[in-house]
C-alpha cells in the first residue's frame, strides 16, 4: 500500500507532473486521489480546455483578427488588442495563435512581437532572434515571419515559439526540406532562443532550387499552423505539390504530409478539432469548401 | 573537509550519526532553513541537521559548494573571464553527473532538499524522478507510488469520467 509517511514528499515530486498526467494519476488509488484533491494539485477549474470562441482572421485585409463566439464569451474576452499598443495608431496584427495565446506584432513597429493571453490580457515580449541582416527588423523576413506558437496548458504552463527558416544559406542542389532542418525554438521557461536541429523521417519533396523557383520571397510568411498532440503542422513552400511539415518538438524529428490536390488559388487553412488536424480548401464553386481530415496512422488525408 | 580561509565565516554542520562538516557560511546559506537559523542567531556553535545522515549531508554540501554564487575577490575574477551562459551550461553538466545516483539515494536527497529548503536541489532531484516515469501511464504512476488499485470497477470509471479529457 502507499507509503503515507512520505506523502508530502510524493506530493512535492509529483506536483511537477503535467496536468494531464496528474489527472490520470487520480485513478491510481483512493489515498492518492484524496491527497491530490486535498492539496488542490489539479486545477480542475481551468481544465479541460473548452472551445469558447474561434479566431477569424481576414488575411487579405489589414483588419485585426476577430473572435467568433457566443455573446457571453465576447463580453469577457476580446480580440481587440488596443491595450498592447504603445501608441494609439499601433493596431496589432495576429501572426499566429494556439490554445488561447496570440502572437502579435504592431503594424507601425512590426518587430515588437508579443505573446498575449487574450483571456487574462497578460502579455510578454518575444525577444528578437539574433539576425545577421542589416535591414530594419520590420523589413526582414527572417526577423518578422514564420514564427509559430506552441502551447498546451494540459502539458505545461510554458509556451514555445518556433521559427522555421524557409531557406538555408547552402542551397546548391540540396534536398528540400533539408535534414537536419535547423530551426529556432524560443522557450518561455528559459526566455531564450535555442538553435535546434530536426531530423527528417521519410523522403524529401524536392530540391532547394525548386523552392527558389516557386517563391520570390523565401521567408514569406506561411500562415495557418495547427498544434496537435505534441506536433506542430505547418505548410511548406510549394514545390510540385502542397505539403505539410509535421514537427515533433519532443523527439526533434519531422515528417512530410502531402496535402490533397484540387485547391483553387492560394486558399487553404489548417485547423484542429477533437478529431485531429484538418485542412479546409475552397473549391471553384463559390462559397463551397471541402474539409479534409488527417488520419495520423497512415499519414494520408481523406 | 573545508579549511578556514581568512575573512570567510565558517559554520559547523552536524549529522545525527556524529559527523561534523565545516562549511563556509555562504555555502550553508544555500539552504533557506539554515539561512533562517543563522539570521536568527541560532547558529553560534554547530547546527544539528536531524534525519539526514552523513552520506547524504556530504552530497548536499557538495551541491551547495558548486551552486553558491561566486562573490568576493577571487570569485569576481573567475566570473569575469567566463561568460554567464557558459557557466550555466557547465553547472547543467555538473548537475547531470551529480544526480546519477540510485533511487534510494535520490529519495534521500529529495527529503534533505525539502527539509533544508534548497530549491535548486529539490527541482533537480524531483524533476529527475519525474523523468523516470517515462510515459506517465497509470500503471507506471501506481508502481512509482508503490500502491495498488483499491477502487471498485465502477468507482474507477466514475473517477475516469471526471477527467475524461486526460485519457483521450
Amino acid at each position: 500500500m502507499m507509503d503515507m509517511v512520505h506523502i508530502d514528499l510524493l506530493l512535492e515530486i509529483l506536483r511537477r507532473l503535467p496536468p494531464r498526467s496528474l489527472a490520470v494519476s487520480r485513478c491510481a488509488c483512493t489515498a492518492w486521489r484524496a491527497a491530490i484533491d486535498h492539496h488542490r494539485l489539479l486545477r480542475a477549474d481551468l481544465l479541460p480546455l473548452s472551445v469558447d470562441a474561434a479566431v477569424y482572421d481576414e488575411r487579405s485585409s489589414e483588419e485585426p483578427a476577430r473572435l467568433f463566439g457566443r455573446p457571453s464569451t465576447a463580453r469577457h474576452i476580446t480580440s481587440n488588442l488596443e491595450y498592447l499598443a504603445d501608441d494609439r495608431l499601433d493596431v496589432r496584427g495576429v501572426q499566429d495563435h494556439c490554445n488561447g495565446l496570440f502572437l502579435t506584432h504592431g503594424w507601425m513597429d512590426e518587430f515588437r512581437v508579443k505573446v498575449v493571453n487574450i483571456a487574462t490580457r497578460q502579455w510578454a515580449p518575444l525577444p528578437l532572434l539574433p539576425c545577421a541582416c542589416s535591414w530594419p527588423p520590420a523589413m526582414c523576413g527572417r526577423c518578422r515571419n514564420n514564427r509559430y506558437l506552441v502551447y498546451d496548458p494540459t502539458i505545461s504552463p510554458h509556451y514555445k515559439v518556433l521559427y522555421i527558416p524557409r531557406i538555408l544559406a547552402d542551397t546548391t542542389c540540396a534536398e528540400w526540406p533539408p535534414t537536419p532542418y535547423v530551426m529556432y525554438v524560443f522557450s518561455s521557461r528559459t526566455d531564450h532562443w535555442k538553435e535546434t536541429s530536426f531530423v527528417r523521417e521519410g523522403a524529401a519533396a524536392g530540391t532547394a532550387d525548386d523552392v527558389n523557383s516557386c517563391s520570390y520571397d523565401p521567408d514569406e510568411h506561411m500562415h495557418y499552423a495547427a498544434y496537435w498532440q505534441g506536433s506542430l503542422y505547418v505548410p511548406s513552400p510549394r514545390i510540385k505539390d502542397d505539403f505539410l511539415l509535421r514537427i515533433n518538438l519532443s523527439s526533434d524529428k519531422y515528417q512530410l504530409i502531402k496535402l490533397p490536390k484540387g485547391r483553387v488559388e492560394s486558399h487553404f487553412r489548417l485547423g484542429k478539432s477533437k478529431k485531429g488536424v484538418y485542412c479546409v480548401m475552397n473549391t471553384n464553386v463559390r462559397c463551397t469548401f471541402r474539409v479534409w481530415f488527417l488520419h495520423e496512422s497512415c499519414g494520408l488525408t481523406d | 573537509m573545508a579549511t578556514r580561509e581568512a575573512g570567510k565565516k565558517m559554520i559547523m554542520l552536524k549529522s545525527p550519526d556524529g559527523m561534523e562538516f565545516e562549511v563556509e557560511e555562504a555555502v550553508a546559506m544555500e539552504s533557506q532553513t539554515i539561512r533562517k537559523m543563522i539570521e536568527d542567531d541560532c547558529a553560534d556553535t554547530a547546527i544539528l541537521i536531524p534525519n539526514i545522515n552523513s552520506k547524504i549531508l556530504s552530497r548536499v554540501i557538495e551541491y551547495c559548494n558548486k551552486h553558491v554564487p561566486t562573490t568576493g575577490a577571487t570569485g569576481a575574477a573567475a566570473s569575469d573571464t567566463v561568460a554567464p551562459a557558459a557557466l550555466a551550461e557547465d553547472l547543467k553538466i555538473w548537475d547531470a553527473e551529480f544526480i546519477k545516483v540510485n533511487r534510494a539515494t535520490r529519495f534521500n536527497l529529495i527529503q534533505a532538499a525539502s527539509y533544508l529548503n534548497i530549491k535548486g536541489l529539490l527541482d533537480l532531484t524531483s524533476q529527475t524522478t519525474i523523468d523516470t516515469i517515462s510515459d506517465n501511464s497509470l500503471e507506471e504512476i501506481r508502481s512509482f507510488l508503490s500502491t495498488k488499485n483499491d477502487y471498485l470497477p465502477e468507482e474507477e470509471q466514475t473517477i475516469r469520467r471526471e477527467n475524461q479529457w486526460a485519457f483521450q
